[in-house]
């Protein structure tokens, strides 16, 4: 019943999988030392310096933290578009909450306290409009796309009235002297926010039964159902987890401008999917990884603010590299894919004669 | 000369392949031919090169008695070869008339659409074979039949001489298969011939004159109908008598292991009871549409029965959905294993452990990976799987293995009660004796129930001890295989006189 | 099943005749030829740009890129002519606009075509492309004075409606006309040319349209050389419409075209979408963020109510859907 169409998309599946595991890390990891070297070589002077990269490095946590959540989304084979907005949405919530709670002559012990509460509320409240997400889409049935573009207009919506269009200011300075503190002078917290995230991320994915059931589901819903598995408690863990991390995320960018709005980052959405695709994640669902999304950032991190050091490239450049460079690693992918494909069907037909 | 198509010493090769071995097919003027042979003998392939998408590595071609040393698709289209692919191609989105006239449509060239020519097309197509479907109707919206039937109206349109069918009766119901043939009768009388591509020995029997049998890309034998019966026919399509033995239930056992009673389902089944046994294999048949289906999805908890009860081992037990199932220990290998049973793009190590990944973990909670593989290990060598690399994809294996994967999926669950939809569809002969004779080891020496549903009357025939047989919903009788011939079987389930009992009845004299 | 994609547009128009009678119950000022002006001056590039993303979807694909098309082709396009100090006729620079257009989204057909990868990847690379083209290279900035021509145009009106209630009146800009044009041309393709059935078949079954005969590489050329194209023009409209050339304008109106076109039964899947229920949806989104002043609610709420209105759009039909698969068919009991 196989006619040679299905056999070729097969080989195709088989040469896709190759290339988004290892030898597609591989690949990330040679971009990279290409991305270091390129720039270290032509400005040593600003590149290699520890101011340099400690600002380098600034942005780098947010975009890694929603581009891990945009991952897992689109591991399970739907994708996030909310995820944004949550963050804002979240950062308005907290900020409003440490305005609330925080005096203006409090200590710094319980301003410390406050925050804290109001990260856990942040991330909770994160939880909870992922899981608005997971409603529509496993109780109605509603397609991940369509559904978290309803969520992104109502949770941006919804900011948007709290703020009434404009940003949050006279936030406690708790939350900006926290956010910006860089441990020993160098490493910046949101660095170590990232860091954990992707570790609890990489463990969660690659250890616990969530993320095994994760990967199956992306690849096949309908097997996945049919062998058992709760198909509706994966996508609501998986969306509740998508939002916590948007809102740490959320709670990053307040910190770094000290403000809170409706609006920020408004590009971050299709960046992110650009850097998940780029790391390799398959929009189909199935594949992805942790240590893939973050070598992406990190190349994208590095040849933008590299391209930053010339002064007659603006700032504007970053949307024009990540679209060439997205543009070429798929160019190469289809190349290499077809040239895999047909080697292995050679393969294939003849053990199966 | 009569002869519409006259292929002679075709042979193929693909990247080191011999898909064709010099084959030879010749269909005359009205005739009504089938072609038949397993998966892998080659019979995919010849169409495709008589209507010229695959160009054939040496040999001849003859169509309508002019020789054609390089056939391209349009050529065949214009000598009036058609084929209908199993999978139809038509489009779901658009109207019937536009699906039976879109192709005429584009070959005039023409940029406007002529809503009224297009109708007028359909009409007139439809009438040659005395068929009449809402003109504008989506095609989506109608049945498996009508589907086929715009298909073979299309083919109509541009005056085919010769329609391939490509197993065109795999979905339809008996009396859709029984129209269908009507239909293909009338197009021979109008004089056009027929290639019909099936295995099914009862259709080649009830509507072609002549048969053709491939096997391993050569030519078996070609015959009329009249001479082959259904001994015969098998051994020409395996090239071997594989005589399996009758499996005889070793039930000593009073408690059944699983017992249902007065399930019911709307559109599904209604008043289903049955009891298995310790020690026997109950076999589930029915035409497509008996409701044989339904109810294996239905005791597996996708189609949750809304009346009656389901006992394990006496106790009671509520089935709401395949998670209650799999904890009650029932596991269901699927019917269409590509879409419901396997990951295709995922490796094997983790098709395995799928079902069963609650309890592969460690005692801190982490997915134990060793434990995975040491499972698979131990599958690998019961069910003799042939496989690569543990961490290549599934897509990777064949058929036969991909099934016993599946297999090994459920087992790991450490089933009571195992039902299986259609086990051995798309499986090698080999691999299927392989997993006819693991299924009889798991009920003698595990003591785990099995069920098998299927329509393969040899299969259900030799591996199950007791037989229900279903029809409209319901169970229309029970026997036991070995007090049972093949053909009464077949009979039971029809619920006519087949041409297969038929014969039965000439040799017996009767 | 069959009524669904009745039943979609169906509720569309009623949600739409519903909120008509809310605002004109509560404001009085709906079915004033004033504010019927502003609606129709306002479904001007939505209407445009959703008749590009409707064929895109139907043919089953999604296109990100055609704001960053239009933007482009717009500011190109006023920037080349504010140099050569052009004085001619406006046609002109909608034709160039257009040109523009259709070179960006031959690119994007054309890497569809060959790639053979999901459209929003690629249309997201290429969307970034063009937006970072525009900003960094050419270094786009709000131009506020047009060439003669274009500014001419901004203030020519087909007719002008007087509301005497409230001392204001509307005139309806004489570029609605593109509009019409557009919506007449779309409905005669997908409906009257085999070029749009081919599109209604690529969406339907990509196999058996190639099967079939048809060039599917040629239809991806023209479905998205042909976005890319209306992009074009509609980003001059936009900038005779505001009567300055801004090139960030549209980011981000992607997602409201795409919900526009999916809330009037264009089916995400493809294969299936009519010029009507499009034009519905759009008009739902437009009246949406227009009228809601009427109402009394705040304009920052206009967006938490799209975002209701598309979650009851699409969940509507999709949890039909649903039930439906849950539900074993009616043919068991035939024989």
């Amino acid at each position: 019943m196989l006619n040679d169409y299905h056999n070729m998309s097969l080989q195709k599946l088989k040469a896709l999988n190759f290339l988004f595991k290892q030898p597609n890390l591989k690949r990330l990891v040679i971009m990279l030392v290409i991305a270091f070297a390129a720039m270290s070589a032509l400005k040593p002077n600003i590149f290699l310096t520890q101011d340099y990269f400690s600002s380098m490095l600034g942005l780098f946590p947010e975009y890694g933290i929603i581009s891990i959540a945009m991952m897992i989304t689109m591991i399970s084979g739907g994708i996030d578009l909310a995820a944004v907005s949550i963050a804002n949405f979240t950062g308005i919530m907290t900020c409003l909450f440490l305005i609330r709670f925080i005096p203006d002559d409090a200590s710094v012990g319980y301003a410390a306290m406050i925050l804290i509460c109001g990260f856990f509320l942040s991330v909770i409240l994160g939880g909870f409009c992922g899981a608005i997400s997971a409603t529509l889409i496993s109780k109605i049935g509603i397609p991940p796309i369509l559904a978290t573009l309803g969520t992104n207009d109502l949770i941006l919506g919804a900011a948007i009235a709290l703020t009434k269009g404009s940003s949050i200011s006279s936030i406690p300075p708790i939350l900006s002297e926290v956010g910006n503190y860089m441990i020993g002078g160098v490493i910046p917290v949101t660095l170590i926010a990232f860091i954990i995230c992707a570790l609890i991320l990489s463990f969660i994915l690659s250890k616990t039964t969530y993320g095994f059931k994760l990967y199956m589901m992306g690849s096949n819903q309908t097997a996945s159902r049919f062998s058992g598995t709760d198909n509706n408690k994966i996508i609501y863990i998986t969306y509740i987890l998508s939002g916590m991390l948007a809102s740490v995320s959320g709670l990053l960018m307040c910190a770094r401008f000290n403000t809170a709005r409706a609006d920020f980052g408004t590009s971050y959405t299709m960046q992110a999917i650009l850097i998940c695709v780029l790391s390799g994640v398959n929009p189909n669902g199935g594949f992805g990884t942790v240590a893939g999304i973050t070598l992406s950032v990190l190349i994208l991190q590095i040849l933008s603010s590299g391209f930053n050091m010339f002064p007659f490239i603006s700032n504007f450049y970053r949307d024009l590299i990540w679209g060439a460079v997205l543009l070429a690693v798929l160019l190469y992918n289809h190349i290499s894919i077809n040239r895999q494909a047909k080697a292995t069907q050679k393969k294939a037909v003849a053990s199966k004669a | 000369m009569s002869e519409i198509l006259k292929v002679t010493g075709i042979s193929k090769n693909f990247g080191g392949v011999q898909a064709l071995k010099n084959v030879n097919l010749t269909i005359h003027k009205g005739e009504i031919h089938c072609l038949a042979g397993g998966n892998g003998s080659g019979k995919s392939t010849l169409i495709k090169i008589i209507s010229g998408v695959y160009k054939a590595d040496s040999g001849k071609i003859e169509i309508n008695g002019k020789e054609y040393r390089k056939l391209t698709p349009m050529d065949a289209i214009m000598e009036g070869i058609q084929v209908i692919y199993q999978d139809l191609s038509i489009f779901p989105n658009l109207s019937v008339a536009e699906n039976i006239a879109l192709n005429s449509e584009l070959y005039s060239k023409r940029k406007i659409v002529n809503w009224k020519n297009i109708k007028k097309i359909a009409e007139e197509s439809m009438n040659k074979i005395g068929i009449s479907l809402p003109l504008k109707e989506k095609v989506e919206n109608l049945s498996v039949a009508d589907k086929q039937l715009i298909a073979i109206c299309r083919a109509l349109v541009s005056n085919a001489k010769l329609i391939i069918m490509d197993e065109p009766t795999t979905a339809l119901t008996r009396k859709e298969i029984k129209k269908l043939f009507e239909i293909i009768k009338k197009l021979q009388q109008q004089g056009v011939s027929i290639l019909f591509v099936s295995h099914k020995l009862d259709e080649v029997f009830e509507i072609s004159e002549k048969f053709t049998v491939f096997r391993n890309g050569e030519n078996v034998i070609t015959d009329s109908t009249v001479n082959v019966d259904y001994d015969k026919f098998v051994f020409y399509m395996t090239g071997r008598k594989i005589e399996e033995d009758f499996f005889i239930s070793s039930n000593k056992e009073e408690q059944p292991i699983f017992k249902v009673e007065n399930l019911s389902l709307t559109n599904g089944f209604k008043d289903i009871s049955f009891e298995i046994y310790k020690g026997e294999i109950l076999g589930i048949t029915g035409l497509l549409g008996s409701g044989r289906t339904e109810l294996a999805l239905s005791l597996f908890g996708l189609f949750p029965a809304e009346q009656g009860d389901i006992y394990l081992n006496g106790e009671k037990i509520r089935i709401r959905s395949p998670i209650d199932a799999i904890k009650n220990g029932i596991g269901y290998v699927p019917e269409d294993r590509l879409t419901e049973g396997l990951f295709l793009a995922q490796s094997t190590r983790k098709n395995i452990a799928v079902s069963n990944i609650d309890s592969m973990v460690k005692s801190n909670g982490t997915v134990d990976f060793d434990r995975i593989d040491s499972a698979l290990e131990k599958w690998k060598n019961e069910l003799s799987i042939i496989m690569g690399d543990k961490d290549d994809p599934i897509s990777t294996l064949s058929g036969g293995n991909q099934q016993k994967v599946v297999l090994a999926k459920w087992l790991e669950t450490n089933p009571k009660l195992l039902i299986l939809n259609g086990p051995t569809v798309g499986v090698d002969v080999g691999a299927k004796f392989d997993l006819h004779n693991y299924l009889r080891g798991l009920v003698e020496n595990y003591g785990i129930g099995i069920i098998i549903i299927s329509d393969d009357i040899p299969e259900i025939h030799k591996n199950c001890s007791r037989i229900l047989v279903m029809r409209k919903g319901r169970i229309c009788s029970e026997v036991i295989n070995t007090h049972t011939t093949e053909k009464d079987l077949f009979s039971l389930i029809v619920n006519e006189e087949s041409f297969i009992a038929k014969e039965g009845q000439e040799e017996a004299g009767i | 099943m069959r009524g669904l994609l009745k039943r979609n547009e169906f509720y569309v128009s009623l949600t739409i005749l519903a909120l008509c009678f809310l605002i004109q119950s509560k404001s009085g000022q709906f079915f004033t030829g004033n504010n019927l002006i502003d609606l129709a001056r306002s479904m001007i590039i939505p209407g445009i740009l959703c008749m590009g993303v409707l064929i895109e979807i139907i043919s089953g694909g999604i296109d990100v890129s055609f704001p960053a098309i239009a933007m482009l082709s717009m500011f190109s396009t006023v920037k080349l002519l504010l140099y050569v100090d052009y004085k001619g006729p406006v046609i002109v620079a909608f034709i160039i606009a257009g040109l523009i257009g259709l070179v960006l989204g031959l690119i994007n057909g054309g890497l569809i075509a060959f790639l053979k990868l999901p459209t929003l990847i690629i249309t997201l690379g290429t969307g970034s492309i063009y937006l970072g083209f525009m900003q960094a290279v050419l270094k786009s900035r709000v131009i506020s004075v047009l060439p003669e021509p274009i500014s001419k145009l901004s203030k020519s009106y087909l007719f002008t409606a007087h509301n005497k209630e409230l001392g204001i009146s509307s005139s309806l800009p004489s570029v609605f006309i593109l509009l019409i044009v557009t919506v007449v041309l779309v409905y005669f393709i997908l409906n009257r040319t085999m070029l749009g059935r081919g599109i209604y078949a690529l969406g339907g079954d990509i196999i058996a349209c190639e099967r079939a005969g048809f060039n599917v590489a040629r239809l991806q050329y023209f479905i998205y050389g042909f976005m890319g194209g209306l992009a074009g023009v509609a980003g001059m409209t936009r900038t005779v419409l505001t009567g300055s050339c801004q090139p960030t304008t549209l980011i981000g109106f992607e997602l409201t075209c795409i919900a526009a076109v999916i809330l009037g039964g264009t089916r995400i899947t493809g294969g299936h979408g009519t010029v009507k229920g499009a034009l519905l949806g759009a008009l739902l989104i437009t009246m949406v963020s227009n009228s809601l002043i009427l109402l009394g609610v705040p304009t920052y709420w206009s967006k938490f109510v799209t975002g209701i209105i598309i979650i009851i759009g699409t969940g509507a039909s999709a949890y039909q859907i649903l039930r439906q698969k849950r539900k074993l068919n009616a043919s068991v009991f035939e024989d």
